[in-house]
């Protein structure tokens, strides 16, 4: 600012400094701020994308150094879980662990020699029978082997990690190589960043051989040509095939001697009555499942015996099946961790999982079937080897000319395709992480590092029915967790979108008419000075926490409504009857009597007529429970008796009363209209009070007779829109998400009607239009958009909310309309797991992208209120 | 506008209508009676629902805290019963053990007395009841733990020595000695909250800087001299721990005697009695002596029991702080980029998308400025400022994880919108007369933005300050994902360095009542808490919403005194 004293003439033409350092300085800070605000504003959609972008990413592979230790054809092999080592069995029983990149050995165990027990020296006369079968669990460390003397071993196989630091160990420290890696003794040794040491080694527990088939120490017993291994808790079963076609339960348990402290392996054999057709050859695989109370023989041609071992002594067959066609020949199986998935990889190149599903109409002797979940390769080079990860359900498989595919199996996702040079694997394994496949060949080894990112999710398995394990069809599930480790986490977000749906259709059903009719009544009836109040009111409402509705609803409003069931769904009826009947009696009035009920008596009546509407409901709800829904309606609900007539009769009433209406209005009314042009007030009142009556009982009629009609078919809306009553439901959600929903609807759609020109209403008025006239034909189509964007922004509150569904539903995502269930919206389903969810997972991903979709959501609606409400505002200012 | 009116009748088509003679009378149905009527209705059932909530809220938010009478109850073939009725009904009860269906009352009484009986409330059936009486001397005991115990008093003993055995004389020195249990109450919490508290932090820095030095390879003797400050810190443990034990014995001394309804004598240590007072015998003013007490309790005490009794100041505090931090976040920022939108940025497609966007902000659900603030302060900044600074402290989380200042800027992002909006509005409503005015005196835009449009502008600006500390304080979802907690043992400010902790987990009264009425294990005695914390919540958000109304009619009335 000038100082004042100065005169014009020897005025400074230089701004002061201090002014231009503010200017600079304002003029930065708020370009710099607003712009910040806005970019960090815009960082939250970035951010969320950024999050959820790897669920879609596909995954990568590089190729690592690797060798072949033996040189051996290698029967199995496996990998640790910092991928540094290696182990391979060969045929003749020897274990090898070998450092994976350039296969120097650390260790070699023969599995045979320990199994025939280096108790006694005197054996070495006879050589140790030979190694006939091995099983090994999809985990990787569970083992079990069948020896050609009919005897079998179990033991396990485990890298084990130590750390140490370097002055406890010298031998190791003095090992390392330039990389910080070293061979000590049988570890692998790595030095850590912390100057720690990382020691590495294998691990080999067996425990002592159990003679599964025939007798101790005889010549004759038939050699174990197949086997399979399950372990709980409690104990271990083995399913042991022998050469002649014998096939044996073994049951193992490790019992704690009680006077000796040691424990001791205890054998319970049960022989399953199997029997072999005389020219039949040998199943090739045994399989058993998680619990040890299934398994299937598997012939190389595609034959499939599944056994019902839950009583392993009444043990029966419950299914043969053939899961190949044509001249198809299994080559390679591999079963998925928890060991009820098998994959299933034959000559034509075909690589398929089959899971049993339990199913209603079962033609199995114990309800379940064996079925194809997923084709993940219908033809092709002949698979020779199937390996399955030991996390989830990721599947590698090798195929004769030597490229090997990862696929997802779940969601039938094909993660890569490597290609292994030099011909065919032998053998295969991922790493324990998933994150490394490791394939060896009697002359050759290739390894890769893998990042499959998150190959269980993509968007065909978020959003497009998935076959889960054991479940009889490809299904929209939602579940994250459980207790088990074996659990593969089920993250379709159908349900969840859906859930919220259902709670936005039944919120908006309820509020958008309320809110509507209400604003419609406040802006053009009312007068301003009760207008004022009334809106101060509403606002106020819709600042009301929704913590605190979502607690009315849950803990108040539900037991109550939970109660009176029938008598809230009579009030659906009642309380627009009743305001119908005083509608007609006002007009029966004398004129001048009927003059004086101005808006605000109006108002009053109404307030009164909404009492008596909801008494009559409440007097009549046991009344209608017992002349329609057999005297208790949750139990008609739940489907045990009762006609589906009542039913039917409630859902049609609206309907074929709307139909009633219109057909009144569309039809008879111009007509009649046009006789009664020269009739009294009085007389058009009464025929219009016998219009409504005749009315009422038609749409009753209509109504009974279409259910009737309805349940002559056969059909009935229970497992649709009613279904079985749960305490907090959909119509609680719906009547208190109109608290928060109506005051937003009302107080936009009010501003659009008052905000309409006045001389429009004036002329409307003015050439002689009834105020309702004027109300519904020249203010509402005026004001349209406005209530249009009314109803977008309430949607968009309604898809958004999270503490009313939250409190006021079961959150259980099961997907159905009916009124009386609950649901799980996106919203709420973040609020409950986001807390648990580990950072980074699938999960934490998956619920970032149900963020992103209510973001998206309720931006468009957003949008599209405000691109509507800016064109109506260009409208309304050229009127 | 007038000129439109005066253009309209030229525009008028004519049609042939007009020269229709008129109709003598107008149909009925033009009137749109019946739509009138459930237009009104509408209206009435909005207005219905919300006098409904909020007289519910009211009634029973201050209705909570009055004390009722208790009442004793002789069953049949059962122990007696004293409690307070909370609830009546009837109910139709199906015929059943030679009783035809018949409709009965039942009343549910809160019998207090947990640790004898295993309940806190009962449900009894008219036809159970033998005999009800109101005894006069009947005790209401609020203690700090078990709840409420309900009986009659039978003696006041301190150590051997029997103080008075009439109730008459109970309850007459009963407040002295009440008293004096409160003071040797809150002796002990000073030591164990003071002194042992700074034992136990001195410890925590003395591990800390163990583990560095051990980490650090350091030399010898600093080793040596920290454990022996660990050892003798732990010393000073242990007498502190004797002196508590000691304190214990001392304060459990007095003991108030009392007889449970069943029968059964029960000692209460007065140290664990928060209030006692005879149901039965108090006067209009008693009674409103006790109501105001618990709610002074309630404002100013922290929650016990599970935070089903005691008071709620620590979320009180929470909420105050959060939403204060928030404001002096959102507000400076919001302020900014209201500015930079309505005088710095050219108008254009841009700005107004931006302007669109901003406004749909608003509208994008809360709970995912939560998860935002989930996976982007705590996940991202937090833990890499806890690497940088806190990384001794790791694997514990000091920063990367929910707190009281994580919660405050994800609620900032959540209410910018608010502030913007408001403020652009504000801005846009100083009218340019001025700024032009302003500019012709020779100011700069700077000192027009800073002399002329921000002071006009500012009870706007206050205003959406306001609406977004309401937003914020009501807001509970995204606070479930950054911070808020059932239970936090201290608040975000206190007296160990540096006193103030932004990082710490914090209550909050939203999150508050959505953990009673939703999580709590006993939600039936959670209950009157919920509807106390509920009518508090309420009473904060609507003041602040009434007074940016009020604001804003001041701001309309100036403007409309003032054409400028």
């Amino acid at each position: 600012m000038l100082p004042h004293s100065q005169a014009p003439a020897r005025r400074k033409r230089t701004t002061r400094r201090s002014a231009r350092v503010l200017e600079f300085v304002m003029g930065a800070a708020i370009r710099i701020g607003g712009i910040g605000t806005m970019v960090s504003v815009a960082l939250i959609l970035v951010f969320l994308v950024w999050v959820v972008a790897p669920l879609f990413q596909d995954a990568t592979t590089e190729p690592r150094a690797s060798a072949n230790a033996g040189g051996v054809k290698p029967w199995l092999t496996g990998l640790d879980a910092g991928k540094n080592l290696q182990w391979t069995l060969d045929a003749e029983g020897r274990l090898q662990v070998a450092r994976l990149d350039d296969g120097a050995r650390l260790d070699e165990r023969d599995l045979v020699q320990a199994a025939s027990g280096g108790s006694s020296a005197a054996t070495t006369a006879t050589p140790p029978p030979k190694l006939r079968s091995i099983a090994l669990d999809p985990e990787g460390t569970r083992f079990a082997l069948g020896f050609a003397d009919g005897r079998v071993q179990v033991g396990t196989l485990a890298f084990r990690t130590r750390f140490a630091a370097r002055s406890a160990e010298p031998d190791a420290a003095r090992a390392l190589d330039a990389q910080g890696r070293g061979i000590a003794g049988r570890e692998f040794v790595e030095a850590l960043p912390s100057g720690e040491l990382r020691l590495t080694s294998l691990e080999l527990a067996l425990e002592p051989a159990v003679q599964a088939l025939g007798e101790a120490g005889a010549t004759s017993n038939s050699a174990v040509a197949a086997l399979d291994r399950s372990t709980t808790s409690a104990r271990d079963s083995l399913l042991v095939l022998g050469e002649r076609g014998e096939l044996v339960l073994l049951e193992l348990e490790r019992r704690e001697n009680m006077l000796t402290g040691e424990f001791e392996l205890e054998s319970r054999r049960h022989a399953l009555p199997f029997q072999r057709g005389a020219n039949d050859e040998l199943p090739a695989h045994v399989l058993l499942n998680e619990g040890g109370d299934g398994a299937c023989l598997l012939w190389s041609d595609g034959r499939i015996l599944r056994w019902d071992l839950r009583d392993p002594d009444a043990a029966r067959i419950a299914q043969t099946t053939d899961v190949t066609s044509g001249a198809a020949r299994i080559s390679a199986v591999a079963q998925l961790l928890g060991k009820t998935t098998i994959v299933l990889g034959d000559t034509d190149g075909g690589l398929h999982a089959w899971f049993p599903v339990k199913r209603e109409n079962a033609s199995t002797s114990d309800g379940t079937e064996l079925v194809r979940g997923h084709a993940l390769v219908r033809s092709g080079p002949a698979i020779t080897r199937i390996a399955s990860s030991a996390r989830g359900r990721v599947v590698a498989a090798a195929d004769a000319e030597g490229g090997i595919t990862l696929w997802n199996v779940t969601n039938e996702r094909e993660l890569a395709r490597l290609s292994m040079p030099g011909g065919s694997a032998d053998a295969l394994a991922i790493a324990p992480k998933e994150d490394g496949l490791f394939a060896l060949r009697a002359g050759g080894a290739a390894a890769w590092d893998l990042d499959l990112r998150h190959p269980e999710a993509g968007l065909a398995a978020l959003f497009r029915p998935v076959w889960y394990e054991g479940y009889p069809g490809p299904e929209h599930v939602w579940q994250s967790s459980s207790g088990t480790d074996s659990f593969e986490p089920k993250l379709g977000l159908w349900p969840l979108v859906f859930g919220t749906l259902k709670a936005t259709f039944y919120s908006m059903l309820f509020a958008v008419p309320i809110a509507l009719l209400a604003a419609l009544y406040t802006s053009q009836f009312l007068s301003a000075r009760a207008r004022a109040p009334i809106k101060a009111a509403v606002e106020m409402m819709a600042s009301l926490p929704s913590v605190v509705l979502g607690f009315l609803a849950g803990v108040i409003v539900a037991p109550f409504v939970e109660d009176v069931v029938p008598a809230v769904l009579l009030s659906f009826f009642t309380i627009p009857f009743v305001l119908l009947v005083v509608a007609n009696a006002a007009q029966l009035l004398p004129e001048r009597l009927g003059r004086r009920i101005g808006a605000r008596e109006r108002l009053v009546l109404a307030f009164v007529m909404l009492v008596i509407g909801a008494g009559l409901a409440w007097i009549g709800g046991p009344w209608i429970e017992r002349a329609l829904f057999t005297g208790d309606l949750r139990g008609w609900l739940d489907g045990r008796d009762g006609a589906a007539f009542g039913g039917w009769l409630v859902l049609l009433l609206p309907a074929s009363a709307a139909f009633v209406a219109l057909g009144w209005a569309r039809v008879f009314e111009p007509r009649v209209r046009a006789i009664s042009a020269h009739w009294t007030r009085a007389r058009n009142a009464r025929t219009q009070s016998g219009v409504f009556i005749a009315g009422a009982l038609c749409a009753l009629g209509l109504a009974a007779l279409v259910a009737i009609g309805l349940q002559g078919i056969g059909l009935d809306a229970r497992g649709g829109v009613f279904d079985t009553y749960v305490q907090r439901n959909s119509l609680i959600v719906g009547a208190m998400m109109g608290f928060a929903v109506i005051p937003i609807v009302f107080t936009i759609a009010d501003d659009a009607l008052t905000a309409v020109p006045p001389h429009l209403k004036l002329a409307s008025i003015g050439a002689g239009a009834t105020p309702w006239q004027t109300a519904v034909r020249v203010v509402l189509p005026t004001a349209a958009s406005g209530i249009f964007s009314a109803v977008m922004v309430g949607l968009g509150r309604a898809v958004g909310e999270t503490m009313i569904v939250l409190m006021a539903t079961g959150n259980t995502p099961v997907m159905s309309w009916n009124v009386f269930d609950g649901f799980r919206t996106l919203s709420a389903n973040i609020a409950v797991e986001l807390p648990e969810a580990v950072q980074g997972s699938t999960h934490y991903r998956t619920l970032f992208l149900a963020a992103l979709c209510l973001f998206g959501l309720t931006f468009v609606f957003n949008t599209l209120a405000e691109v509507v409400r800016q064109r109506y505002r260009k409208r309304a200012a050229r009127l | 506008m007038s000129q439109a009116t005066l253009e309209r009748p030229a525009k008028e088509p004519t049609r042939t209508r007009r020269w229709r003679t008129t109709r003598r009378a107008t149909a009925l149905s033009a009137y749109g009676e019946p739509w009138l009527w459930l237009a009104s209705g509408a209206l009435a059932l909005a207005l219905a629902m919300i006098a409904a909530l909020v007289l519910l809220i009211l009634v029973r938010g201050f209705g909570t805290f009055w004390p009722s009478e208790l009442l004793r109850i002789e069953r049949k073939g059962a122990p007696a019963l004293l409690g307070e009725v909370t609830k009546e009904e009837l109910v139709t009860r199906p015929a059943a053990d030679g009783m035809p269906e018949r409709t009965e009352r039942r009343r549910m009484l809160r019998t207090g007395n947990y640790d004898l009986t295993g309940h806190h409330f009962e449900w009894v059936w008219d036809s159970e009841v033998e005999r009800e009486a109101r005894p006069e001397w009947a005790l209401a005991v609020e203690r700090t733990a078990w709840g409420r115990f309900h009986g009659e008093p039978v003696a006041l003993v301190a150590g051997e020595r029997v103080l008075a055995e009439q109730p008459s004389e109970i309850l007459a020195r009963l407040d002295d000695e009440l008293a004096r249990a409160i003071e040797g109450r809150e002796a002990r919490h000073r030591l164990e909250v003071e002194e042992v508290g700074a034992v136990h932090h001195a410890m925590e820095v003395e591990r800390l800087t163990l583990r560095h030095l051990e980490a650090e390879g350091g030399d010898a003797a600093q080793r040596a001299a920290s454990i022996e400050r660990t050892a003798e810190l732990e010393r000073q443990y242990e007498a502190l721990q004797r002196r508590l034990a000691e304190l214990d014995v001392e304060n459990g001394r007095t003991v108030l005697r009392m007889r449970a309804p069943d029968g059964a004598t029960k000692d209460l240590a007065l140290v664990d009695v928060v209030r006692a007072y005879p149901a039965n015998a108090l006067d209009w003013s008693a009674k409103l002596g006790v109501y105001l007490s618990r709610w002074w309790e309630f404002l100013t005490d922290v929650p016990r029991e599970a935070n089903s009794e005691g008071g709620v100041f620590p979320a009180i505090f929470g909420t105050v702080v959060m939403t204060l931090i928030m404001s002096l976040v959102v507000v400076p920022f919001g302020v900014l980029a209201a500015l930079y939108l309505r005088e710095y940025a050219k108008a254009g497609a841009l700005v107004s998308i931006v302007r669109i966007c901003v406004n749909n902000l608003a509208g994008v659900p809360s709970i995912v400025f939560g998860v935002f603030g989930l996976g982007f302060f705590c996940m991202i900044l937090g833990t890499s400022i806890d690497e940088l600074l806190f990384a001794d402290r790791l694997p514990n989380p000091t920063y990367g994880k929910g707190g009281l200042l994580w919660a405050s800027l994800t609620l900032a992002l959540l209410t910018l919108p608010v502030v913007i909006v408001a403020t652009e509005e504000a801005i846009a409503a100083v009218p340019n007369s001025m700024r032009e005015g302003s500019y012709g005196c020779g100011a700069t835009k700077g000192q027009t933005i800073l002399r002329i449009v921000l002071p006009r502008a500012l009870p706007g600006i206050m205003t959406g300050m306001i609406l977004a500390i309401a937003r914020g304080a009501g807001e509970v979802a995204p606070l479930m994902l950054v911070g808020a907690v059932k239970l936090a043992p201290q608040l975000a400010v206190d007296g160990t360095a540096p006193f103030v902790h932004p990082e710490r987990s914090f209550l909050h009264l939203g999150f508050h009542v959505f953990d009673l009425g939703f999580q709590s294990q006993n939600s039936e005695a959670a209950k009157p808490m919920v509807y106390t914390t509920t009518l508090l919540l309420i009473g904060i958000v609507v003041t602040l919403n009434l007074t940016a109304i009020w604001i804003r009619s001041q701001l309309r009335k100036k403007y409309a005194a003032n054409p400028f």
